[in-house]
């Protein structure tokens, strides 16, 4: 099984949990640090849709766009930032629109858009660093709605560390069983 | 009274969210004065924006949630509030390209969010789908039947800021056309867009990067 890692190496708990990850995976892992190599923000233009269908106008993005539809299974570590992704991951999560098709489709009754690809990775996605109860009620639906956009049938696997990284590695070790 | 409007579309002044920060603008008061700044890219946020009694967030919905220039932006404003904490209220107005306005939920509760740890007081936003047609109906009069439901969301949010009440809850709305309407008429936008650019239709389905 082929496993993309996204964390966030300036953020020094997710530093911490990422080596707890790491332990615990005995599989094949590609990692991407968006401290060591930030992503710039999607501008919006489509061009990924109208003029150059499945690639990104901007640069920076093949690699990590390549790495993503080769993965089994896509981890997600991230500081909880009102609710949502930190602003490094997140700006990976925008850049995703190439493998989007721009047509329309009906799922979980909600309009979403058609997968470019046939595979996607299962999404696991790790939160860390709520400021509040309601940041991590707002995570947990927020992922849900993102889990749906790339039509990923994982419901369950959304999980937020509170106490250790050290319950990461026992948590995925759950997930996977 | 004072508005400090945040655009937080990385496209800037235009797009949908600058249109809707116009539309609220032909909505309220002329006597009321308007601060507009760009929440994107390398933009960062003045302490000039905690002058004013309200702040106006408006925005795209990207990947279900805030673009990730707007987080970074409301971060950093967060922490010029925690050095001055500032008694304003916080309206926001969230877009997305899908049928319905309510895909905005998670990221109008992040907005809420923000505006709970800056120390603000959350007051209400509105979140519209088929939120492309805001601008490309922009020569189209207010009043005409498939605009009716987006501007009178849009009136009664400038109500609230007028009187600096609070919303009773967040409104979501949409442009006034059938679901399957708007997909074939997207749909059919797309392929009109890619002809433009030398792109067939069958080229929109292209796989780069393999099966």
């Amino acid at each position: 099984m082929k496993t993309l890692l996204i964390y966030d190496s300036a953020d020094p708990e997710a530093r911490l949990a990422r080596g707890e990850i790491k332990k615990s995976l005995n599989e094949d892992l590609v990692e991407i640090d968006t401290g060591a190599r930030p992503l710039g923000e999607c501008i919006g233009c489509f061009g990924c849709w109208i003029k150059t269908p499945g690639r990104c106008l901007l640069s920076g993005s093949e690699e990590y766009l390549s790495s993503f539809l080769a993965a089994d299974r896509l981890i997600l570590l991230t500081r909880i930032v009102f609710g949502g992704y930190s602003p490094a991951v997140k700006a990976y999560m925008d850049r995703c629109l190439p493998l989007l098709h721009p047509y329309f489709v009906k799922y979980e009754g909600e309009m979403h858009h058609r997968l470019r690809y046939r595979h996607f990775p299962a999404l696991t996605i790790i939160g860390f660093g709520a400021g509040s109860d309601r940041e991590e009620v707002i995570f947990q639906e927020y992922t849900q709605a993102h889990r749906d956009n790339l039509h990923d049938k994982n419901h369950r696997h959304t999980h937020i560390l509170r106490d250790s990284p050290g319950d990461v590695a026992s948590w995925l070790e759950g997930a996977e069983q | 009274m004072k508005i400090t409007a945040v655009n937080g579309s990385p496209r800037g002044a235009d797009s949908n969210s600058g249109e809707v920060i116009r539309l609220l603008r032909d909505a309220l008061p002329q006597d009321v004065a308007w601060q507009e700044v760009q929440a994107r890219g390398k933009e960062r946020p003045t302490p000039e924006g905690l002058t004013s009694g309200i702040l106006l967030i408006t925005f795209p919905l990207y990947v279900d949630g805030l673009p990730s220039g707007l987080i970074r932006w409301l971060q950093e404003y967060r922490d010029l509030c925690h050095a001055s904490p500032v008694d304003q209220k916080v309206y926001a107005v969230a877009n997305c390209g899908f049928h319905e306005g309510e895909q905005n939920r998670s990221a109008l509760a992040m907005v809420e969010a923000f505006a709970v740890s800056a120390g603000l007081s959350w007051c209400g936003g509105v979140g519209i789908g088929t939120g492309e047609m805001i601008r490309g109906l922009k020569s189209v009069p207010p009043e005409a039947g498939i605009r009716r439901p987006v501007i009178t969301a849009l009136k009664t949010l400038g109500e609230a800021m007028t009187g600096q009440t609070a919303l009773k809850e967040n409104l979501y709305t949409r442009h006034n056309l059938p679901w399957m309407v708007y997909k074939i008429a997207g749909e059919a936008g797309w392929r009109s867009r890619g002809r433009k650019n030398g792109v067939r239709t069958k080229d929109l389905s292209a796989r780069p990067f393999g099966a």
